[in-house]
């Protein structure tokens, strides 16, 4: 599994928010891009899911360029910006309602991925009064219970306390060998001992500092 | 499926109770006032309140106000709904499934929301019709029913893909105008000149060409979301 970003540039409106990226995303290792809020992280992360069409340039997964055959990423999982879900059921049946649209996993890698992000107590509360912190784990759990080849992730720690985030870490370190992990933040402390190799986001540029 | 119905579901219920409550209380409130002005009760009035006799040549105002209204009502939700898992959590459901499917459940869904909502109003004016006027024939009221559906679904289905096209090309919105113009002048009254055969294969058409477009479409609509 291989993901090239070719000459990529990104503008609306004529502004550039994105120039001329290159990198390649290989699996086995966690990419982290670091860069103040605005700097084009998320654009960055829309264009890989295939949201957002690169104004020039290609993004080419395993060769295929995803956005030219319309097709959204495959086997891959994202949260980005704010965690969105039903809020008038639980955790657990949101993902349950999830899960059951590709139908790959049941009951017990639902539990698995609630446990992995200390949300299992809280499952079987309604979303709409889940706190800011819980729900970021719901976003997390939401990516991770499929087991997909390449995950996505925007400020993963955002309002999570220290005991879960140390918890997910160390899960991402073990999962990373057949994925490919990107994790986006603002704050380097999220990244730095976590990443393999770390891009930093700067005026639309984007530069590797790890 | 079941995920995008009960989002939708549950939006609705949380955020467009006031839509509902206006849909519902604005013909029973104008019923009210025809009752008590002595106003003759018959099928045509009926038709006149659900506003599908709406006359654009001898213009009949009220006719053609509460057709708009019911319209409005349907296009707002068909809309809202149809770009509400654009505005969030699209990763949620984009990542697990193809444009295709979700366009395909989405129009289901919508035209779902459409059927619940007419047979509420239907089943509340057609109790107090029956009660109320002696030979009113269920039988009638069905068919006007049917009409009624299968001529907004088509407008809907037909607005949300120019909706969808404007996202793409701007100049849309004028054909939107022209169409909706068109449809005034063409359309007199849904009772009289509507087949319900002839719009269920305009809607089938309109779904086909839609899911066809929307693959040129989509990734314009979630830029702009």
């Amino acid at each position: 599994m291989k993901i090239e970003v070719r000459n990529v540039s990104k503008s609306f409106k004529n502004i550039d928010v994105l120039r001329n990226i290159n990198i390649t995303l290989e699996q086995g290792k966690i990419y982290g891009l670091i860069g103040r809020n605005g700097s084009g992280k998320s654009v960055f992360l829309k264009m890989l899911c295939a949201f957002y069409e690169p104004t020039s340039g290609e993004i080419l997964y395993d060769g295929i360029n995803i956005i030219k055959e319309k097709k959204f990423p495959p086997n891959t999982r994202a949260l980005i910006e704010k965690p969105s879900f039903i809020p008038d059921i639980s955790g657990y049946e949101n993902l349950e309602l999830l899960a059951s649209i590709q139908d790959i996993i049941g009951r017990s890698e639902i539990i698995d991925a609630l446990e992995k992000t200390n949300l299992l107590s809280e499952k079987d509360k309604k979303y709409s009064d889940y706190s800011l912190g819980m729900k970021q784990k719901l976003g997390i759990a939401q990516v991770i219970m499929e087991n997909p080849n390449i995950m996505i992730l925007d400020e993963p720690f955002n309002g999570i306390e220290e005991k879960t985030a140390i918890k997910l870490r160390k899960f991402l370190k073990e999962e990373k060998t057949n994925k490919i992990i990107i994790i986006a933040s603002h704050i380097k402390d999220d990244i730095e001992g976590l990443a393999d190799i770390i891009y930093t986001f700067d005026d639309g540029t984007i530069k590797r500092t790890k | 499926m079941r995920y995008l119905l009960l989002n939708d579901l549950n939006y609705l219920v949380r955020f467009q109770k006031k839509i509902f409550i206006t849909y519902l209380l604005v013909p029973l409130i104008y019923l009210s006032f025809l009752l008590a002005v002595n106003i003759e009760i018959n099928l045509e009035l009926f038709n006149k309140i659900l506003g599908i006799n709406a006359d654009f040549i001898s213009f009949d105002w009220l006719s053609i106000l509460l057709y708009i209204f019911y319209l409005s009502i349907f296009l707002y939700l068909a809309v809202t709904l149809f770009i509400l898992d654009m505005k969030s959590g699209a990763e949620n459901l984009f990542l697990r499934m193809s444009y295709k499917k979700w366009l395909f459940y989405k129009l289901l869904v919508i035209g779902t929301t459409l059927l619940l909502m007419l047979i509420s109003l239907y089943l509340v004016l057609g109790t107090i019709f029956s009660l109320i006027i002696n030979n009113f024939e269920l039988k009638i009221m069905i068919n006007t029913f049917f009409k009624n559906f299968s001529y907004i679904l088509v407008i809907q289905s037909a607005f949300l893909m120019l909706y969808s096209l404007y996202f793409k090309f701007k100049i849309i919105i004028f054909i939107i105008i022209s169409l909706l113009i068109v449809n005034f002048y063409k359309f007199p009254t849904i009772i009289e000149k509507t087949n319900i055969f002839v719009n269920v294969s305009i809607y089938f058409v309109i779904f086909i060409m839609f899911i066809y477009l929307f693959k040129y479409l989509y990734i314009n609509m979630f830029e702009k979301k």
